[in-house]
């Protein structure tokens, strides 16, 4: 074994020991079963390996691993059978269970409908909305990886957040209106 | 309109990876995923094939290596070290658990007298604990409060017996289910003592097979392993603690 590769042994085990956590939590936030999580952190990793010449310093690596793990979860997505994906599609819709590999019993009911409201936003609206309430994520550094100019994002993450404030609500409603139903027949 | 602010925070706390083990454990699926890949990688593609190939800064902390030849299935001994011992190389890390969310962390993220709470906290049973954790649908029956069985669980130190082959076999074939179900018996509702077991095969659940139990006086033995602890009880079952591993395709 070279120097060289010696070295970048450990700067690449340096990398996995600082960020594996973060990159295994962003995995687990959007793929819908533990061992698809696992899978999408590890071939994220992968790719740094391979390209770790690549990978720029400092916090950016994180970011660079984000979105690595981000087109990794991608393709898994395509990947999955014709089968599958018309179930997402229909989950997708209002019945959606919230992803996510945990057991949602043991969450409460508001919190299963906010996971639910969440679903129902546009894949752009989720992700604005994980990366800065569960990744923590400053306006700054989501516009970075968006590509977009500060105030723009300002704009959108408001009416992304307003967006899933009104899908919550419809959420809650439609409770309502079922145990109204049940009521009335009842 | 419901309120934005009730809302973002309904949403923080119902974070899906707010339930992830927060401490650090001595078998790591994801470590151990990330090792495999990259040695299939490295047999295919040499190191200077790599991107540009420039060297990061190394930390001065000690790191757990990810590439092989090492075993991350060694036990700790210690709460906060963990200690890996390769088969050629021996690598020593000291890692507080860095816990990058705003959640405290739980001593678990299993509820408590539950088998998984007992294999979460004991110190004994982390590799066993990691595969179980990695197949979701056993997983979710054993989280569950659906748990009555008997599961004779092996030790990290059994696990470190094992060579990287047969780990390898364990971890990336589709045989974890069927491993792991070996370890638990179909039979007996709410789990059977170690007074109770008898001489003969026991079945186990999902593939079926039939494992083994030997009976004499008081040494009981569970598909060819020695049974060092029993009668451990977690609601609706009872673990038992076995020395060795215990390999259906090798029977």
């Amino acid at each position: 074994m070279s120097v060289i590769a010696a070295d970048e042994r450990a700067a690449f085990d340096a990398l996995y020991e600082d960020t594996h956590r973060k990159v295994l939590a962003y995995c687990v936030r959007r793929t819908s079963r533990w061992p698809d999580a696992l899978d999408a952190a590890a071939d994220t990793y992968v790719v740094a390996w391979r390209r770790f010449g690549d990978l720029p310093h400092g916090e950016g690596r994180l970011f660079w691993l984000f979105g690595v793990a981000r087109r990794v979860i991608a393709n898994q997505r395509r990947t999955e059978s014709r089968q599958d994906r018309v179930a997402a599609k229909l989950r997708s819709r209002g019945s959606a269970e919230p992803s996510g590999p945990d057991d949602l019993a043991v969450l409460g009911e508001e919190h299963r409908d906010v996971l639910r409201a969440l679903a129902r936003l546009s894949e752009d609206d989720q992700e604005l909305i994980r990366l800065t309430t569960w990744e923590g994520l400053s306006s700054t550094e989501v516009a970075e990886l968006f590509d977009v100019t500060r105030n723009a994002l300002d704009v959108r993450l408001h009416r992304a957040r307003k967006r899933l404030a009104r899908e919550y609500e419809r959420v809650r409603r439609s409770h309502f209106k079922r145990s109204r139903g049940r009521d009335s027949h009842g | 309109m419901a309120d934005e602010q009730h809302v973002l925070a309904l949403l923080r706390q119902a974070d899906p990876a707010a339930r992830l083990p927060q401490a650090e454990r001595s078998f790591d699926p994801l470590r151990q995923r990330v090792t495999t890949r990259i040695a299939r990688l490295e047999e295919q593609e040499p190191a200077p094939d790599r991107g540009k190939g420039t060297a990061m800064q190394t930390t001065t902390a000690p790191t757990r290596q990810l590439t092989p030849p090492r075993r991350t299935w060694i036990a700790a001994a210690a709460a906060a070290v963990v200690v890996i011992a390769a088969a050629v190389g021996t690598f020593v890390a000291t890692r507080p658990a860095a816990v990058p969310d705003t959640v405290a962390p739980p001593s678990s993220v299993y509820e408590e007298g539950t088998v998984m709470h007992l294999l979460d906290t004991d110190g004994r049973f982390d590799t066993f604990l990691g595969l179980l954790e990695e197949e979701g649908a056993i997983l979710d029956f054993l989280s569950s409060r659906g748990f009555d069985r008997t599961m004779f669980v092996p030790t990290d130190e059994a696990f470190a017996q094992l060579d990287q082959t047969t780990m390898a076999e364990i971890t990336e074939g589709p045989r974890l289910g069927w491993f792991l179900h070996t370890h638990m018996l179909a039979e007996g509702q709410g789990g059977i003592r170690a007074e109770d077991l008898t001489n003969k095969s026991y079945q186990n659940p999902g593939a079926g097979t039939l494992t083994p139990v030997t009976v004499e006086g008081e040494h009981i033995t569970y598909g060819g392993a020695t049974v060092i602890e029993t009668d451990i009880e977690v609601e609706g079952g009872i673990v038992h603690v076995i020395d060795r591993v215990v390999i259906p395709w090798d029977r």
